[in-house]
C-alpha cells in the first residue's frame, strides 16, 4: 500500500495550484471528517485505509478476523456433535429445531470424532501454522486415531481397500456401504 | 491421489423414508450452491494459488466437500428407500422419479442439472477466495432453508452438522485471504496476480 500512498501524495502536490478559497474549503472538509471519526470513536486511518473496531485496514478488501490461538475447544465427541471444534465458531441456526442423536458412542463414531478433530485442526493449522499447542494436539489426535483405526478394522472390517483382514477373506465388498441403512455403526 | 475410506464424516441414519424431502435435499448434491460445485470449485482453484497456506486450505476443504457430497447422497438414498406406489406419486418427487427412479443424480431441486456455470475459477487469489466466502454463505443459507422445510430429526441432525461446517470454512477462507494480503503487502503489490504476473 505504500506505493499507492506515494502516488496519492504526488497527486496532492501536483494539485497545489488550486485557488486559496478552494483549499481552505478542502481543509474544512478534512477537519470535519476527522471530528466525525473522533466522535464515532474511530481512528484516523489515512488514505487507502478504513476503520475496523480498534484497527485500521485496507479499503476495498473483505475482512474476517484471525481466530486467536488460545480459543476454547470442545472434546472430540462434542466437536463431532456440534460440527466444529471451536465453541466460538458454533453459530447455530435456530436452537429450537435442533435435534441430535442422544449419544454418538459406537466404535465407528469414536473414530469419526477423532478423524473430525484432525480435519478441523488441520484446517486451523493451515492458517495458523505456528501455533505449537494446536500442532501438539493435532499430533496426539493423529496417534489416537491410528490406534483407533487399527482396532476398528480388526473387529469390523476394512476402511481402506488395502486393510487386510486377519481371516484372509476379501472383506472390502462386505455390506453395508457407508451410505446404506446400518452403514454407520 | 485420492483414496476412498469406507466411512462417512458424520453418521447418516434416516429412520423414515420421505421422497418429498429428498427432492428438496438433492439441491445440495447438484444444485448451484451444493457440495459437488463446492468441491470442484476448491479443488480446481488450488492450481493457481500462489501460497502454500492456500494450496493446503483449498485441497483440504475441497476434499472435505467431497465427503459432504457423499453424506448428501446418503441422505437422499435413505429417504427414498422402500417407496410405495403412492410414495412415487408424491407431488415434488414424481418429476424426479420419472427421470432418475431412485438413483442419486446431481441436479438442483428446481430441476436443472448440475452445471459448471454455477462456479468459477478466476485464477486470481483475491477474486477466487472472495467467491469462496460467498459460496460458503450461499451453502449455509441453503441449509437454513432445508431446516425450515424439514421436520425430520434424523435429517436435521446431519444438515445442522453440514451447515456448521460452512461457517468454519468461511472463517478459514477469510483467514486465508488475510494471509494472502499480508504476503502481497510485504511485496508491495496489491491489485496484481502473484500466480500470473510475477
Amino acid at each position: 500500500m505504500y506505493a499507492e500512498k506515494t502516488r496519492w501524495s504526488n497527486r496532492n502536490t501536483a494539485g497545489l495550484s488550486v485557488a486559496p478559497a478552494e483549499r481552505s474549503a478542502e481543509k474544512v472538509a478534512e477537519q470535519t471528517a476527522e471530528e466525525d471519526r473522533e466522535r464515532n470513536g474511530m481512528t484516523a486511518c489515512g488514505d487507502g485505509q478504513g476503520s475496523l473496531p480498534g484497527h485500521c485496514a485496507s479499503l476495498a478488501f473483505p475482512y474476517v478476523p484471525m481466530q486467536d490461538q488460545n480459543d476454547r475447544r470442545y472434546g472430540q465427541q462434542e466437536a463431532l456433535r456440534e460440527g466444529t471444534l471451536f465453541p466460538g465458531l458454533n453459530l447455530p441456526f435456530r436452537r429450537e429445531i435442533e435435534t441430535r442423536f442422544p449419544a454418538l458412542n459406537s466404535p465407528l463414531s469414536e473414530l469419526m470424532a477423532l478423524d473430525f478433530a484432525i480435519d478441523e485442526l488441520g484446517l486451523y493449522l493451515n492458517t495458523h501454522r505456528n501455533d505449537e499447542d494446536a500442532l501438539e494436539l493435532f499430533r496426539s489426535y493423529v496417534r489416537l486415531a491410528k490406534e483407533g483405526r487399527e482396532k476398528y478394522v480388526a473387529t469390523y472390517g476394512p476402511l481402506l481397500q488395502t486393510d487386510l483382514s486377519a481371516n484372509g477373506g476379501y472383506r472390502w465388498l462386505d455390506d453395508p456401504w457407508p451410505w446404506e441403512k446400518g452403514g454407520n455403526h | 491421489m485420492f483414496i476412498y475410506e469406507k466411512k462417512l464424516q458424520y453418521p447418516v441414519k434416516i429412520a423414515t423414508p420421505n421422497p418429498k424431502l429428498a427432492a428438496v435435499i438433492i439441491s445440495q448434491y447438484g444444485g448451484p450452491d451444493g457440495e459437488l460445485g463446492a468441491s470442484l470449485r476448491y479443488l480446481s482453484q488450488r492450481y493457481s494459488m500462489p501460497y502454500a497456506e492456500l494450496k493446503g486450505l483449498l485441497t483440504d476443504i475441497g476434499t472435505e466437500e467431497l465427503g459432504h457430497l457423499e453424506m448428501i447422497g446418503a441422505i437422499v438414498h435413505q429417504l427414498t428407500r422402500d417407496l410405495s406406489e403412492e410414495d412415487i406419486r408424491t407431488a415434488g418427487f414424481d418429476a424426479y422419479f420419472v427421470d432418475h427412479t431412485v438413483g442419486v443424480y446431481p441436479t438442483a431441486a428446481s430441476g436443472f442439472p448440475w452445471s459448471a456455470s454455477s462456479m468459477q475459477v478466476k485464477g486470481d487469489v483475491i477474486a477466487d477466495l472472495t467467491e469462496d466466502l460467498a459460496a460458503e454463505q450461499k451453502a449455509r443459507v441453503t441449509y437454513d432453508n432445508i431446516l425450515r422445510l424439514s421436520d425430520d430429526p434424523d435429517v436435521n441432525d446431519v444438515i445442522r452438522f453440514l451447515r456448521e461446517r460452512e461457517i468454519v470454512h468461511f472463517q478459514r477462507f477469510g483467514e486465508g485471504l488475510r494471509l494472502a494480503k499480508e504476503k502481497m503487502d510485504a511485496k508491495n503489490v496489491y491489485y496484481m496476480n502473484p500466480s500470473f504476473d510475477s
